[in-house]
């Protein structure tokens, strides 16, 4: 006999709502959205079809994609960019899959603190992580040394402004991004399975492949995602330790911002870089899709 | 007897209707699975603590060795890149100015984030879908396009970059994170408490407040943590909104591409990087008390805020 | 000797003159979809009375108790408690409260919180809240633990605090959802007399969901036995037990020897046919919609206690021949698997002391006739 439940006549312990207290509760969030995240993309989609410089105003055009889209130059640093991040990928998911797995199964009372590591990677300033990289790297660094004194060259490698820097920097700082995301999908397997499993006969080979790829592809997911994408957007690790020959297409972006002025060019070459993100979204989850019906 | 011996020898019992596999030898005992695991993890975990703080520690020895030149050679312990960073001025600032910034948007951030979380985990309506997928979108999209979409925006309608136009577009940024973070807790929690609330007579008002909201402050206090060191370390989005105000990561980036007076940026990092570590460990203890007092396991909170 | 054929086995049957009902479940159905899981029932439950539902998983116990608990509303038919109709009061409202098999303790909140959660939320004095809260524990005898956390605590313990923290609220009618079902045996047995000295000692009415039927013939004193959505049979443990009025009930409680056959007649003491045998039974038992005619279909029912072995044929009436298959020695007694006429399986308990019997031997069985007891119905 209550007012109040009129709109939900079925009462379902107060979990659901209807949709008029749904606009109150969602209205700010979605509010601040709008304006300070759709707008700016939706003005940024119109700068790239104009000939917009740092005044803003320009024509309609579709020469910015024409360039960007044509021009070699734009070519070769996307493919550089392509190269440099699907490598640091391919790196960490080698190194990240067995990572996670072990943390997740068989660390013990190691797990806590190596998880504690691994986020604390996170939170430490990536300027600063690339500094430190840039001294360790370079001619008098720490690796030279360390290999020279080994006795594995005779001289200093060239190992600071190079494409491989880059992809050292970018595995070493996003570590932490794809292990827990596998570690987290792999920590809703039930022990008992694993278990049942290998009481069956199963090695770790077929476990692996069975039961625990086929789980952690949503992990996979989330990692392309969170990983993958930003190295689109990064130009302080080219910058800080990639030089001419680590250049990679944020660089380029953000050399069309500020130095050149180019707004047109670098909001066309910005929404190349969506739609490849895009793209390798789509195809990741495609991928673990696949994978999920073929086990 | 005889089919005991025979089973321990280790042939197969003919003749026996139960059980015809043999026992075989055994090589890895559990005794040394165990050796070797625990030898395992030392040693993975000394080698990936090298890797990924290698480096940092490398800064710290050279902000403390008196050499002008970055060298490995010890040359004698002394402060004074610590006095001359601290005395910066734009370093103070810098500094300053970022922790204002993550400080200010942070409660911002969970207000927004937790009225997200609720929105699209306890209300149904048509289109909760979309709604749910679009206040994801600020942490799928690259923040390239974030930054370089704010600074024409901003341009276009005559606002001046400032320390407001970094807050606020963290704050876009930073609130789907908390969302994230909130939405997950929401989903695991345990609905037959929400009953007995109810049962016992509390309006959902009071279901709210009293059984809800307590249990969602580990998972806040985990979101607020990842949403302040998400704000202090930001950079690309900062670098497009910042004007000619200093936030702390860009200072570091111009020092580097200035190349110039670096010790002096050893220093700092390796104050900053000291501040972060003893930052998280103080967070997660006060992180895991509170976790335990509500019953939750501190490991899905840990791993809830990258994981998203 | 009770014949009721015209039992209509749905409506409770509340001596006249009692005062209204606590509760009542008038015709009411729920359908999920397509899934009917409860289907017409109505019930009523006095004042003061441990009633149980009893019956195997998805019979519709637990749904109907959400009904009462206000979680679920019914698809059809009315709620009425005490009297009044509560089918659309929100679960806040109704003088219903509710323990849960998970026992559903808030984690951040003390024993003490936990239970003063429902006082609290009724706006009561402090002084009184804090009375009624030492009293309810006191009841569960968990006063010693008041401050302790529900994650500090054992299972039964956590129980207890369940059961203290619906209980100070004073209900009209407390609802236990299987509340027993994850301790193991020794606590539950223990269990089962503390809710049974609580209940006398609160007399408040309990409404009580469980699929163990030992447990529920132990804490009644009336049981409603579901099946499919359905009540099955609604009466004492005794009257459930010795005079089933369908197969299912017949089945589900203990263990039963149901012997088919056809009705001879139905008074002044019914006879069963079987086969060849027309044999006497003490009581029949029947749905109101199931036929008693002569020729009706009907089972013999026999519960084991009552059958006992012999060696050579004995005098009397009844001397069924039998083979001995299996012997089970269970501590009260001996279990006594044989084979009967037609190749029916039959099961007997012997004394404990019963010896000399060994697989294979053969012997006749013999009962008392009254304690027979027919049950209506067919397949």
């Amino acid at each position: 006999m209550s007012a109040t439940d009129a709109g939900a006549p079925r009462v379902r312990s107060g979990t659901t709502f209807g949709r008029r207290s749904a606009a109150a509760v969602l209205a700010s969030p979605v509010l601040t959205l709008l304006v300070l995240f759709a707008a700016p993309l939706a003005y940024l989609t119109w700068v790239s079809f104009s000939e917009a410089d740092i005044t803003g105003d320009g024509s309609f055009t579709f020469d910015n994609y024409a360039e960007v889209l044509g021009e070699p130059i734009y070519r070769s640093v996307f493919l550089d960019t392509i190269v440099i991040s699907f490598t640091a990928m391919a790196i960490l998911f080698v190194i990240a899959f067995p990572l996670a797995a072990f943390l997740a199964f068989r660390a013990g009372k190691w797990e806590i603190p190596m998880l504690l590591a691994l986020v604390l990677t996170d939170e430490l300033n990536p300027l600063i992580r690339l500094y430190a990289w840039q001294i360790v790297m370079n001619k008098e660094g720490v690796i030279n040394k360390v290999l020279q004194g080994l006795g594995i060259v005779d001289e200093p490698i060239t190992l600071l402004f190079t494409k491989t820097a880059v992809v050292v920097v970018l595995a070493t700082g996003s570590l932490a991004f794809v292990v827990i995301p596998i570690y987290a999908a792999l920590k809703t397997v039930n022990r008992n399975l694993i278990e049942a499993a290998r009481d069956l006969g199963a090695s770790w080979v077929t476990i692996l492949r069975e039961i625990l790829l086929p789980l952690s592809a949503a992990g996979f997911i989330a990692a392309i995602i969170i990983v993958f994408v930003p190295m689109l957007s990064d130009f302080a690790s080219p910058a800080v330790v990639g030089g001419r020959e680590g250049y990679m297409i944020a660089s380029l972006i953000e050399e069309e911002f500020n130095a050149r002025g180019n707004w047109g060019v670098g909001s066309a070459l910005s929404f190349v870089i969506l739609a490849i993100s895009g793209v390798m979204v789509w195809v990741s989850i495609r991928i673990s899709k696949v994978g999920r019906l073929g086990s | 007897m005889k089919q005991a011996e025979a089973v321990a020898a280790g042939r197969t019992v003919r003749g026996s209707r139960s059980g015809s596999r043999s026992v075989p030898k055994v090589v890895w005992t559990i005794r040394r699975r165990e050796l070797v695991t625990n030898a395992a993890s030392a040693v993975l975990l000394l080698a990936g603590s090298l890797i990924l703080f290698g480096p940092f520690l490398l800064l710290a020895f050279l902000s403390f060795n008196d050499s002008q030149i970055m060298s490995f050679r010890f040359d004698g312990l002394t402060l004074r890149f610590y006095q001359e960073a601290l005395a910066d001025e734009a370093m103070r600032e810098s500094l300053r100015n970022s922790l204002i910034v993550a400080g200010l948007t942070t409660p911002i951030c969970l207000v927004l984030g937790t009225l997200s979380a609720f929105g699209v985990a306890r209300f149904t309506f048509r289109g909760r879908g979309g709604v749910a997928a679009a206040l994801a979108l600020p942490l799928v999209v690259p923040s390239l396009l974030v930054g370089v979409g704010a600074l024409v925006t901003f341009s276009k309608v005559d606002v001046p970059l400032s320390l407001t136009t970094v807050g606020l577009m963290h704050i876009v940024v930073g609130f789907p994170l908390v969302m994230a973070i909130v939405t997950a807790a929401l989903y695991r929690f345990d609905r037959s408490l929400e009953e007995a609330a109810l049962d016992l007579g509390a309006t959902r008002r009071e279901l709210l407040w009293y059984v809800l909201l307590p249990y969602l402050v580990p998972a806040l206090a985990a979101a607020a943590i990842f949403v302040f060191g998400w704000s202090f370390n930001s950079f690309t989005v900062t670098f497009f909104t910042v004007g000619s105000e200093r936030m702390f990561t860009v200072w570091v980036f111009s020092r580097l591409r200035q190349g110039t007076n670096l010790p002096l940026v050893n220093a700092i990092s390796t104050l900053v990087t000291a501040g972060t570590v003893v930052v998280v460990y103080i967070a997660y203890s006060l992180l895991r008390r509170s976790a335990v007092r509500s019953g939750q396991d501190v490991r899905t909170l840990v791993a809830g805020g990258p994981a998203q | 000797m009770k014949t009721t054929p015209d039992e209509r086995p749905e409506l409770s049957d509340l001596p006249d003159g009692a005062p209204s009902p606590a509760l009542e479940l008038d015709h009411v159905t729920k359908r999920f979809g397509e899934v009917t899981a409860v289907d017409d029932v109505s019930l009523q439950v006095a004042r003061g009375e441990f009633f149980s539902l009893l019956g195997p998983s998805g019979c519709g116990k637990t749904t109907t108790l959400r009904m009462l608990a206000g979680f679920e509303e019914p698809t059809a038919g009315r709620l009425l408690l005490d009297g009044v109709d509560a089918t659309q009061v929100p679960p806040f409202k109704r003088p219903t409260n509710l323990v849960f098999q998970n026992y559903a303790l808030f984690p951040h909140m003390s024993v003490y919180r936990n239970v003063a959660f429902g006082p609290r939320r009724a706006r009561l004095a402090k002084p009184e809240i804090d009375r009624r809260v030492r009293e309810a524990l006191r009841t569960v005898q968990m006063d010693e633990m008041v401050d302790r956390m529900p994650a500090q605590l054992s299972g039964g313990q956590q129980q207890r605090v369940g059961l203290a923290r619906a209980l100070v609220n004073d209900p009209l009618v407390l609802l236990l959802d299987e509340p027993l079902g994850a301790l193991d045996l020794k606590l539950r047995k223990e269990m089962q007399i503390e809710l049974k000295r609580i209940q006398r000692e609160v007399g408040i009415s309990f409404v009580y969901v469980t699929h163990d039927q030992e447990e529920a013939m132990t804490m009644s004193d009336r049981i409603a036995v579901m099946s499919d959505g359905r009540v099955e049979q609604v009466g004492p443990p005794r009257e459930i037990y010795f005079h089933p009025s369908t197969r299912f009930v017949a089945d589900f409680i203990g263990t039963a020897n149901m012997l088919p056959g056809t009705l001879e007649r139905a008074t002044p003491r019914p006879e069963v046919r079987i086969g060849d045998l027309v044999v006497a039974a003490g009581s029949i038992g029947a749905r109101s919609d199931v036929s008693t005619d002569t020729g009706a279909p009907v089972w013999l029912m026999l519960r084991p206690e009552i059958l006992q072995l012999h060696r050579d044929r004995p005098a009397g009436d009844v001397a069924v021949p039998v083979v001995v298959e299996d012997l089970t020695f269970q501590g009260a007694g001996v279990r006594a698997d044989l084979r009967g006429p037609a190749d029916a399986p039959i099961v007997a308990t012997l004394p404990a002391d019963a010896s000399g019997w060994r697989p294979g031997d053969p012997g006749f069985l013999s009962w008392e006739p009254a304690r027979g007891h027919v049950v209506a119905g067919s397949a």
